[in-house]
């Protein structure tokens, strides 16, 4: 009996020291590493740069795949990248681009203009089904090649092993910058050509990282491309951890488990109090807002109705209180920061009598006959709660508001409705980031009528005074010609017609550790930080050998 | 007993039959489309739509989908995941060792801690530690595992630092000649945990109530009159007698505790099937979610089986007919 107890009583002192320390390192085999532990929602769904469309995959596309060119992060010009420089034929339409040479894709072997054919090709093949093709479809031969109607794209040449010839179809000034997209990544024929999709198991590219293991359920680990043509970048290893729980991540960030964070949960301004040194913010580009359902009732054909909403609403309480300042009152369209950008627009400011007036106008006095509208938002409590702010200011003139929370694909399939018909949802929240530093970015997708559906133009806008000054715009090359005509454009949208409810500009927030160096807020987007640049300040003790 | 175990394994197919439909037909009905969220969002090109609908078959009708579904399992095929591109079956084996090791953890600590309340409770019947362990027990049993698991979290990761916050540690040992990786242990403490209170609770609660009913046995009164010790008595002749309804709710929690894991999952980011599952309804993933709750209706019926058996052995007056 008495060695049954002793038993038990070492089970118990020993079991919890094992539980915690069984995995830790021992101090004889420690070392230091350059380590960052950064954490995703979930498994990013695509890593094929061709088909992936979201912002996961574009974060460890951009880690694992570089293209010709890309963006410097703080001030967004095209910089080289794979091409290491480019010339211009004399009417501007062909580029010539010269490769860099020595480039090596993660297998060893060397990146060769055949490659720049191939993934591009790749990008524009119609079996392949690329979500992001409209990027190089201004290359010349792009339609045919779509349709069918010739087996090469006639604009795209390797003028030898470390040239490429690109020719345009038409004029197109940020071509450059849609070339900075992680769509236009180069990839190798040899792992992307696989039927049995070899990059699933092991993507292979040419960036700063490579794919060293990846659990689809829990995580994944980049670590450092040696031979990368850029340098071997700082870190040596990137864990990503899938933690799709936003208030479970917050935790860990604290406790110390994660680096970087880039979604936080709670009051934004008591974590920025708490983690001073953690929390950063910058500019971005991207605007949050109300969209109208143009191609049904009530807000067909009706903008005294449009503008009544749009005057009913008062942003600068709705960013300051329902986002904490985290969110700027938006006039327009287009963001602080893009070319363009026209501080001068006068939009709507917050008038309540003006938008009674204009209830009046639309034939709704006092919101008399009108019938309760959903406003339909995906479920996310800042987005709930900035709902609710618009119904009850809504409501406040006349107009009856039912807030609608559904999940995402519900909510996705009530906005886009089926190609034939426009989407269930009248009224409903939107976003837009801008993929390219450019006012086509926004106006383009958002308001050409030839963008109407789920390519940009949700809402189903259409004048023909702005899809003609938009084209005249995107034929020209001098952004100082372009701008007057992007002005114009957004003018008619925003006070003639008001297209949608116009709400607010995005910023960037992230929560970054003081001791990671090297941190720089992209425009474009957290997942823009250039991960090959950043270092851990005295690096990590870690248990590897 | 083969009889028996046959005429068990060939009943389990209409109830599978029963619960793919239900679980298809509510997929079917649900909003949202697949097609949506495979083309990227709001940004979809309705060409890559329109490409991905016939690809997979969205375009048919129900009842056409509905039978090659059935055709496909009648095969052993799960299909492929419509956002991974990777057959069902690999994902679902991939996720299930997690969850596995999840629920048998909780249900080891829910069984020893359980039973041993639940005896302490037995033997202080109606005194004041009876009283404080019911309830605590009636505490556990109200609490949802979401709060719980948070609870625990906040407390022995983040304010004592004790141990990791989240997921399933990166150096877990593998199984030689598998792909199962083990969790590190300290990973698995604390959602094992929350998942144990939560089962806790019902354990404690059946072992008192089943322990004073086997205590009033004349058997047991006899013993005592022989002069045997209380603790010999409780467990040497009353637990066995008394584990009958224990091992039933222990049978009923660990299926709960396979299926219920998915709360506990989410917090802690625990790469089971549970998370897999909510992430595929999130994501409309239909054939991950229709192999991931199938895989979980056939473990319950495993489960339950082998509770029957347990039954059998451990009290031989029952007889598997």
């Amino acid at each position: 009996m008495l060695l049954r107890r002793a038993l038990v009583l070492v089970a118990l002192v020993v079991l919890p020291g094992w539980l915690c320390r069984c995995q830790a390192p021992q101090a004889d085999k420690l070392r230091v590493e350059q380590v960052l532990r950064m954490r995703m929602r979930e498994n990013p769904p695509d890593i094929d740069p061709a088909s992936s469309a979201d912002s996961l995959s574009d974060r460890i596309n951009l880690a694992v795949h570089d293209g010709l060119v890309d963006f410097d992060p703080a001030s967004l010009e095209v910089v080289p990248a794979v091409a290491q420089s480019w010339d211009y034929s004399s009417d501007g339409q062909e580029i010539t681009f010269h490769l860099r040479p020595g480039v090596r894709f993660h297998n060893g072997r060397v990146l060769t203009s055949a490659d720049v054919v191939y993934s591009f090709t790749r990008l524009l093949d119609p079996k392949v089904g690329a979500k992001r093709k409209e990027i190089l479809e201004a290359i010349r031969g792009a339609e045919a090649f779509g349709t069918g109607k010739a087996a090469s794209v006639e604009g795209i040449q390797a003028a030898d092993a470390q040239t490429v010839r690109i020719a345009l179809a038409r004029p197109l000034p940020h071509f450059l910058q849609l070339l900075a997209t992680p769509a236009a990544s180069i990839v190798p024929k040899e792992i992307y050509d696989d039927p049995a999709k070899g990059y699933l198991a092991q993507p292979v590219g040419c960036g700063p990282f490579r794919v060293s293991r990846w659990e689809r359920s829990s995580g994944m680990e980049l670590a450092a491309f040696a031979d990368y043509y850029g340098g071997r970048p700082k870190l040596d290893r990137i864990q990503v951890r899938f933690i799709e729980n936003p208030a479970g991540a917050m935790e860990e960030y604290r406790r110390g488990g994660l680096d970087y964070m880039d979604e936080m949960v709670g009051s934004e301004s008591a974590i920025a109090k708490e983690l001073p040194q953690d929390y950063r913010k910058g500019p971005m580009l991207g605007s949050f807002y109300f969209g109208f359902n143009l191609a049904r009732p009530p807000f067909k054909g009706n903008v005294s109705l449009r503008k009544a909403l749009n005057y009913a609403v008062d942003r600068k309480s709705l960013c300051e209180q329902t986002f904490e300042g985290t969110l700027t009152p938006a006039h327009g369209i287009l963001v602080p920061g893009t070319p363009g950008y026209n501080p001068d627009l006068k939009g709507y400011e917050y008038d309540p009598a003006r938008a009674r007036e204009l209830l009046a106008q639309a034939g709704y006095p006092g919101g008399k006959g009108f019938k309760p509208i959903d406003l339909w938002v995906n479920n996310n409590q800042k987005l709930l709660e900035a709902a609710q702010k618009v119904q009850a200011d809504l409501q406040a003139v006349g107009i009856p508001v039912r807030v609608k929370a559904v999940d995402f694909a519900t909510f996705l399939q009530a906005l886009q409705g089926t190609p034939e018909t426009p989407g269930e949802a009248l009224f409903y929240r939107y976003g837009w980031n801008a993929d390219y530093p450019d006012p086509d970015a926004f106006l383009y997708w958002l308001l050409h009528s030839r963008n109407i559906g789920p390519a940009g133009n949700i809402g189903r806008y259409s004048n023909p005074k702005v899809d003609q000054l938009l084209d005249q715009a995107r034929g020209l090359v001098r952004m100082e010609e372009r701008i007057p005509l992007y002005r114009e454009a957004e003018r008619i949208a925003v006070e003639d017609d008001a297209a949608w409810l116009f709400l607010a500009d995005y910023t960037q927030r992230v929560l970054i550790k003081p001791y990671v160096k090297g941190v720089v807020l992209c425009p474009l987007g957290s997942m823009r930080i250039p991960l090959d640049r950043l270092w851990i300040e005295g690096g990590r003790p870690t248990a590897k050998p | 007993m083969s009889g028996f175990l046959l005429r068990r394994i060939l009943g389990v197919v209409p109830v599978l039959w029963a619960v793919v439909t239900v679980i298809w037909m509510i997929l079917f009905i649900l909003p949202g489309d697949p097609a949506a969220i495979l083309a990227g969002g709001f940004r979809a090109d309705p060409q890559v739509l329109a490409r991905i609908r016939a690809e997979w078959g969205l375009d048919d009708p129900a009842p056409r989908q509905y039978l090659h579904y059935i055709g496909r399992l009648a095969h052993g095929d799960l299909g492929s995941s419509y956002l991974q591109g990777r057959p069902v079956s690999r994902i679902v084996a991939e996720a299930l060792p997690a969850t596995v090791i999840l629920a048998f953890s909780a249900l080891l600590i829910a069984a020893a801690a359980g039973v041993g309340m639940g005896l302490v409770s037995a033997a202080k019947a109606k005194r004041w530690p009876d009283d404080l362990l019911s309830f605590f027990s009636l505490v556990l049993i109200s609490l949802p595992v979401f709060w719980i698991g948070m609870m625990l979290m906040l407390t022995f990761a983040s304010r004592l630092g004790w141990l990791p916050a989240l997921g399933y540690g990166l150096d877990g040992w593998i199984i030689p000649g598998t792909q199962i990786r083990l969790p590190e242990a300290r990973h698995l403490v604390l959602p094992a945990l929350t998942l144990a209170l939560f089962s806790l609770g019902n354990v404690q609660r059946v072992t008192r109530a089943s322990l004073l009913d086997v205590l009033q046995q004349p058997y047991i009164l006899s013993s005592f009159a022989r002069g045997a010790g209380p603790l010999r008595v409780h467990l040497r002749s009353a637990l066995r007698n008394a584990l009958v309804p224990i091992v039933t709710v222990l049978g009923i929690d660990l299926a709960a505790l396979l299926g219920g894991a998915v709360a506990t999952e989410f917090v802690f980011a625990w790469p089971g099937l549970g998370k897999t599952i909510v992430r595929g309804i999130a994501d409309r993933d239909l054939p991950v979610v229709e192999g991931g709750v199938l895989c979980l209706c056939a473990a319950f019926i495993l489960v339950n089986l082998l509770v029957d058996l347990c039954y059998a052995w451990l009290d031989p007056r029952i007889r598997l007919q």
